[in-house]
């Protein structure tokens, strides 16, 4: 599943074959495509939350807060709001 | 107008995706509440263009997005502040700031359009996405049709926590009380601006992943891969993505 996601938001042709070729192997024709429109609606939906700034609910911020540190989720945030201020800083 | 099939494709394609996406499809071609059946059949073509931009690529690699000023190989005659925007949500949406946000808004684009524009981005990657998972090309782009949008904003969308304005899970008014069913998430409420965006895009999202209910059954398991294998698929995109949400 890592595998897939990972060719299907890549470039190589090559590997994606052979990661829906593991995945047919492994758990069926059907897996396939329902894997690529799992894959196909998150790269959608995370460019609808961040380009229209949607926050986390609190309740899911609290109940994710260790994993979201622990696999450095929270640095995203952080950067995004270092990249602001340097915009700010070169427009003055 | 030009239908999804996918008589090419090795796998057989579920038939309730089928049918979303031809929806979507037809939808698409038609004006929508703030840009026309051209406006909007162009956006998805600037969408497929952005993936092969040269300053995109730079951007990608650059300290900061914001760094490269080199113009974007346009694919449309889509106004440039249009098209800046399309570019950057396709090549670096995890940097997108608030201020990229004000500043796009100030270039000239209502914030009306701008939800539009993001939510035929997203129905665009959904969809094209979906058909290089499962290895055919991607699709036919539909036909643009004639007609005006609606110039309709719902009274209740006002701005919160999000950037955009949105409506409130529990200040919805009539006509959009079909939309405001089950618990609250933030993500359903980011196209509520323009309220047939979030309809549109969440029937999409019901067929290529979930449907709310089901998203919270786990005493049934609704797809060929199981709630765990789907939301491990779902998070390792996103992080690839770089969303904090």
């Amino acid at each position: 599943m890592i595998e897939f996601a990972e060719a299907i938001l890549g470039d190589d042709d090559d590997r994606l074959q052979v990661a829906r070729r593991a995945i047919h192997d492994t758990l069926g024709a059907d897996a396939v495509v329902d894997s690529a429109g799992v894959a196909g609606l998150f790269n959608a939906i995370d460019r609808i939350a961040d380009s229209t700034g949607a926050p986390l609910e609190a309740d899911k911020a609290e109940m994710t807060a260790a994993l979201r540190e622990e696999i450095g989720i929270d640095a995203f945030a952080a950067r995004k709001e270092a990249l602001d201020a340097a915009a700010k800083t070169a427009a003055e | 107008m030009v239908e999804i099939v996918y008589d090419d494709s090795p796998y057989a394609v579920r038939e309730d995706i089928v049918s979303a996406q031809q929806r979507a499809w037809s939808r698409l071609s038609q004006a929508g509440s703030w840009l026309t059946g051209d406006e909007r059949v162009k956006v998805m073509a600037e969408t497929r263009h952005a993936r092969t931009c040269a300053t995109c690529e730079k951007i990608k690699y650059a300290l900061s997005p914001f760094a490269i000023t080199d113009p974007h190989d346009a694919g449309t005659d889509l106004p440039e502040n249009w098209v800046n925007m399309i570019h950057l949500i396709v090549a670096d949406p995890g940097r997108l700031t608030h201020g990229w946000y004000k500043k796009t808004l100030d270039s000239g684009i209502p914030a009306t359009h701008f939800i539009e524009i993001v939510s035929v981005i997203a129905h665009t990657t959904a969809i094209d996405t979906f058909a290089k998972g499962i290895g055919v090309p991607v699709r036919a782009l539909p036909k643009a049709e004639e007609g005006e949008p609606s110039h309709y904003r719902p009274k209740e969308a006002r701005q919160h926590q999000a950037w955009a304005p949105n409506i409130a899970w529990d200040e919805f008014g009539p006509n959009e009380a079909d939309y405001f069913v089950g618990p609250e998430a933030n993500i359903r409420r980011a196209l509520t601006l323009v309220p047939d965006e979030a309809r549109g895009f969440f029937d999409v999202a019901s067929a290529q992943y979930l449907s709310g209910p089901q998203m919270r059954d786990f005493s049934e398991e609704f797809r060929a891969i199981t709630h765990l294998q789907i939301e491990l698929l779902a998070a390792r995109v996103s992080a690839l993505n770089q969303c904090t949400y």
